[in-house]
């Protein structure tokens, strides 16, 4: 087959890569804005290697995982190629925000790594499996927590599309169907090729977001020689019935950390900790009422990122997650009450709906440049978003209970088909007009319920788009033929014209 | 007066060490040099560790 030309605005790319030859140049204002974040991203990216050189180049040489790392600066120019005015400083100042959040928890787990040595840090770490959330650690001050699992393989996969290809190819060479959840089945090549880095006092597994992770939790505990506890938590979280089991359990996890570690649980500190996530939360809120403007200038993909780790990775425990949180919410407030339009492509405004490919992160940039698509909200990162109490401790280990029950993933793909409805409402609130549903060909949980969900949105005259993927290997469904669906969408039941005709049909399947 | 000079000189010396650094941090950012040197370093980083022989275990 004859190699694709780029051509138009992708002819600044080399043809099959996504790797540009030169920058784009956005008009002075923004191309000096773009410039001056930029340095500031190249010194936070440095930190990696300047907090601890050695073990950097050693990580470096011998985790899979590590390398894609170097693709960072990559990924944030992707993931704010759509961005101008004030949306362009806030997707900088969110992908900043990851980026040293990052930094310091690779930092971290290369600190901790006893493979390459020794050291005062492992004992002192709980890793958290999947994506529970660590929030329990802010009632050990003395502890640090380390939510290990996206970073091997999500994360990898999200600067290289090529990253999380090889661990699943490891699993599935011992036997395991290539059609079982790509998240699990990666963490668990991970630890099949023995790059689980060495460290931690003790690991809580988790069934968030579903029985796929118990069954990945029992391959990494194989690996990892450290006590384990079952973070399980019930799955039918509405049901009233489950809170007395689900508190009970929260409190083992508790017991277990304090037994593992010698500390003590601090309920002054953790109530700190929840008064923190709270605030985020409150944000988060305040954030999707200015989303339902047309003014909202806040790009997608950073969104769900800096979501997803506000859920995920901090959970209160880190302080400047708020503090960028308030930061933009100015910015927002500004943007909606003087009717600044940074958005104006915009002829569609989406709900996306279902897992994101890890390794294409950025196609909600791609919808917005090729077809004028905005994504205005995402229903993942309406997992959890309740309070929870800060002064009674029943309740708010009740909190932390329900915070686990909803995780990412969990409340809306495997966590019964009522959330999963939420999608119409959410539709409604958010003044959309179509809704694009990520479909995860690996995820039974969401799979089960297309036909279900295809018929209410049909009796509710509600354009709906199936993006087939498969979560991280390009190999199965590449980024372009994720395109040629929604192209098909676009041109057939939409109407529409694309407004960059470049970026229809082109080839990014090499690299990054 | 002499010593005017040279530091006059010295100041014009920092100055277009300055412009210079700069030139070449903008020819870095504009031609995308830093992308391009990480995706080598990743290529080859990627090769080493898909090379080394693991102590394989399910």
């Amino acid at each position: 087959m004859a190699e694709k030309k780029n051509f138009g605005s992708r002819k600044r790319f080399y043809n099959g890569y996504e790797l540009a030859r030169y920058r784009k140049w956005k008009g002075f204002k923004d191309s000096w804005v773009d410039f001056r974040e930029w340095l500031t991203e190249k010194k936070i990216s440095g930190e990696l290697l300047k907090a601890d050189p050695v073990r950097a180049f050693k990580a470096l040489t011998y985790y899979h995982w590590m390398a894609p790392y170097l693709g960072s600066g990559s990924m944030v120019d992707r993931t704010i190629d759509d961005a101008h005015g004030e949306a362009l400083f806030i997707a900088h100042k969110y992908m900043q925000f990851l980026l040293k959040s990052n930094v310091k928890a690779l930092v971290q787990i290369l600190k901790s790594d006893e493979r390459f040595g020794e050291n005062e840090y492992s004992k002192k770490t709980v890793i958290f499996e999947q994506d529970a959330s660590p929030i329990l650690i802010g009632g050990f001050p003395n502890l640090q927590n380390a939510v290990e699992e996206p970073y091997f393989h999500i994360l990898a996969t999200a600067n290289d599309q090529h990253a999380g290809h090889y661990f699943t190819d490891i699993i599935d060479s011992y036997g395991l169907p290539s059609d079982s959840c790509r998240n699990s089945s990666a963490i668990c090549g991970v630890a099949i090729d023995d790059q689980l880095p060495y460290y931690g006092a003790c690991l809580i597994t988790s069934n968030a977001p579903c029985d796929s992770s118990v069954m990945n939790s029992a391959i990494v505990e194989r690996r990892l020689k450290v006590p384990s506890i079952q973070g399980c938590t019930p799955m039918r979280w509405k049901d009233e019935d489950t809170r007395e089991y689900a508190v009970a359990h929260v409190k083992e996890v508790i017991k277990f950390i304090e037994d593992c570690t010698g500390e003590t649980f601090d309920w002054d500190a953790f109530f700190k900790t929840v008064r923190q996530y709270n605030e985020e939360t409150r944000i988060q809120h305040e954030l999707w009422e200015l989303a339902k403007s047309p003014y909202y200038p806040v790009p997608s993909v950073p969104n769900l990122l800096y979501r997803s780790f506000q859920l995920s990775f901090s959970s209160g425990l880190n302080e400047e997650c708020a503090k960028i949180g308030r930061e933009m919410l100015e910015i927002c407030e500004k943007c909606v009450k003087e009717k600044i339009n940074v958005r104006p492509k915009t002829r569609h405004r989406t709900l996306v709906c279902g897992a994101p490919s890890s390794y294409y992160m950025h196609f909600s940039t791609w919808m917005y440049e090729c077809w004028g698509v905005n994504t205005v909200a995402v229903l993942n990162n309406m997992s959890h978003h309740e309070f929870i109490s800060e002064d009674d401790k029943e309740e708010a280990l009740w909190g932390v209970a329900q915070l686990w029950e909803q995780a990412i993933m969990r409340r809306h793909l495997v966590g019964g088909y009522e959330n999963l409805l939420e999608m119409f409402e959410e539709y409604e609130r958010f003044n959309c007009d179509m809704i694009v549903f990520y479909d995860d060909i690996t995820c039974k949980g969401s799979k089960s319920m297309t036909g279900m969900i295809q018929d209410i949105a049909n009796e509710r005259n509600i354009p709906i788009v199936w993006i087939s993927h498969d979560l991280i290997d390009p190999r199965a469904i590449s980024r372009n033929e994720m395109r040629k669906q929604f192209n098909d969408f676009m041109f057939t039941v939409m109407n529409e014209t694309p407004l960059d005709e470049s970026l229809l049909d082109f080839d990014d399947s090499k690299g990054w | 007066m002499g010593i005017l000079i040279i530091i006059l000189k010295i100041i014009a010396c920092l100055i277009a060490l300055a412009v210079f650094l700069f030139a070449v941090i903008q020819a870095v950012y504009w031609l995308n040099i830093d992308n391009k040197i990480m995706f080598l370093l990743h290529r080859i980083f990627n090769k080493i560790t898909s090379r080394i022989p693991r102590d394989r275990k399910f």
